[in-house]
């Protein structure tokens, strides 16, 4: 088993009286892709702020590995957090000094076909996402921390964004911890997804034994109570039921079509899952 | 990082000292359109309230081009300590307050020794007393404005509690009531000579020191929190601070002040 390189332990956070982690308690191994997923407000941001060093814990500790010092950490924020006003080469040659690289790998910006001379607020989200993330990997981290950026990028640019990851993530067994809304592009990659909720991970799954753990019946008529529907949608003639924990016996018993769901779907279910026990609570 | 404020506190210097240029330009011009040779005075004078607030946004600025320019989260996660990043912010900040308070001597001297009188004493605790409270509050508020005015208020409540603790030694000295203190030209002449003014210095310097110290010692949890998560937690270390300093001010005021023989 790899070792840990980030480890929270009871951590809580708030902003004045509104709670947002609740004891959370959570670890993370090298090399390896983690998805946090959950719905808006819920804390996944300020979970990476929080790793990242940007905020401080009411209680509870982080445990970084030495591997996982604050020069080794890269983090890209929602709000990709530069100097507006500067160049992109000034912003370069600062972050090269600061972090001490020796040299600044500029092949991804490059294939953009941006020059150093323009100013940071002058770039395009995408820009500024792939400038952020040539910026990290010159960097070498063990633990990359990337908050809600995929969705701001082209097609083609989020396919540089996530092979330059995948390359990183090989070459430096790295440990990668993204928050998503879009799994499309990243369906087969990450290897753990977490779903938080109420401060806590609700969920946290290996991706490839979730398509096990959840499935879809779409019927007419509602389910049998016995059957464990986390999440449905009932608008429409044909409602959808989601089903999790799923066991096989579950097919024996009711003789129900269950049907295998992707990634996005089982996050989506999640989600709705939350939002509809916040409704309830 | 250290370059990166040089730089920033150097572009700020150019424009002060361009502004001192224009002060002294524009009082030349005045005086030549009005016959009158150059009135070093009034530069001075000029040149002295100008000083005052330079100390006050040298000691506000800090991260006021970070906050701007959206890189205060960046910022933070560069590998430096939250203590560290103070540092590197107070220093070229310091040295320009510096530099630009041996300049005033030093025009002073030659241009005007006697343009302040009495006052002079008090300018120069002023301008010491702008920078470090102001540096203090530089994290107050994400407004630069409100910063200035939370910067002034603070200012105008340690000098009336600098002043207050100085009377209040000379009265308990020299038995007198707090409230009649004021009318005795020695509590004035106070401030005149080599005793009264070292327990003058000391005393507005051991109020100064919770300022300081309060932002130091909070600045270490300082995050993207609410301000205002962040001010109360200042506050926590400011107040008894303030209430050991108020202590050690009086008891310095009380011991080091002259007993004079009042009519």
């Amino acid at each position: 088993m790899n070792q840990a390189i980030v480890e929270t332990r009871e951590l809580s956070f708030g902003f004045s009286r509104k709670k947002v982690l609740d004891e959370l308690c959570v670890s993370f191994p090298e090399s390896e892709w983690a998805v946090i997923a959950g719905r808006n407000g819920v804390g996944k941001s300020t979970l990476l702020r929080l790793l990242a060093g940007v905020l401080f814990p009411k209680s509870g500790t982080i445990v970084r590995a030495e591997a996982a010092r604050q020069e080794k950490i890269g983090f890209i924020s929602d709000t990709l957090s530069l100097f507006e006003d500067w160049t992109v080469e000034r912003a370069i040659a600062f972050h090269c000094r600061a972090f001490a690289v020796d040299r600044f790998d500029d092949r991804l910006f490059t294939r953009l076909g941006l020059g150093q001379t323009v100013r940071i607020k002058n770039l395009s989200a995408g820009e500024r996402a792939i400038l952020h993330l040539s910026l990290v990997l010159s960097q070498q981290p063990s633990l990359l921390l990337i908050d809600e950026v995929m969705h701001m990028l082209d097609p083609y640019i989020r396919d540089l964004f996530i092979e330059a990851l995948i390359e990183h993530m090989a070459a430096k067994r790295a440990t990668v911890l993204t928050v998503n809304h879009t799994f499309s592009e990243i369906e087969k990659i990450p290897e753990r997804l977490l779903v938080m909720d109420g401060g806590r991970f609700v969920v946290d799954e290996p991706t490839e034994a979730l398509g096990g753990l959840m499935k879809k019946v779409i019927s007419r008529e509602p389910l049998p109570e016995a059957l464990p529907c986390f999440f449905k949608k009932t608008d429409g003639i044909y409602k959808e039921y989601y089903i999790y924990p799923f066991r096989e016996e579950l097919r024996a018993e009711h003789g129900l079509e269950f049907q295998d769901i992707a990634l996005a779907e089982i996050v989506k279910a999640f989600i709705g899952g939350g939002y509809e026990q916040k409704r309830m609570a | 990082m250290n370059r990166k404020e040089w730089r920033e506190v150097g572009k700020q210097f150019l424009y002060f000292i361009l502004l001192i240029v224009g002060i002294a330009l524009l009082i030349g011009v005045i005086d030549l359109i009005q016959g009158r040779s150059f009135e070093s005075e009034k530069f001075i004078i000029m040149l002295g309230l100008w000083m005052l607030t330079a100390s006050m946004f040298l000691g506000l600025s800090p991260f006021a081009m970070d906050s701007k320019q959206k890189g205060m989260e960046y910022l933070l996660t560069l590998p430096l300590s939250r203590r560290r990043l103070l540092f590197v912010k107070l220093l070229p900040r310091l040295a320009a307050f510096v530099f630009f308070y041996c300049l005033f001597l030093l025009l002073y001297q030659i241009q005007g020794q006697e343009v302040f009188g009495n006052l002079y004493i008090f300018f120069q605790l002023a301008y010491f007393a702008l920078f470090f409270i102001s540096f203090s509050l530089a994290s107050s508020d994400e407004n630069f404005i409100v910063q200035f005015f939370s910067a002034a208020m603070a200012f105008l409540g340690y000098w009336v509690l600098s002043f207050f603790t100085l009377a209040s030694g000379f009265a308990w000295r020299n038995h007198l009531s707090l409230a009649v203190v004021w009318r005795f030209d020695a509590f004035d002449d106070l401030f005149h000579e080599p005793r009264g003014m070292a327990v003058t210095i000391a005393v507005f310097s051991i109020l100064l020191v919770p300022f300081v110290a309060s932002y130091f010692l909070a600045f270490k949890k300082f995050d993207l929190k609410p301000v205002r998560s962040f001010n109360r937690l200042q506050l926590l270390f400011f107040l008894p601070l303030l209430l050991l300093a108020l202590m050690i001010a009086l008891t310095v005021s009380v011991l080091m002040q002259k007993t004079f023989m009042l009519n």
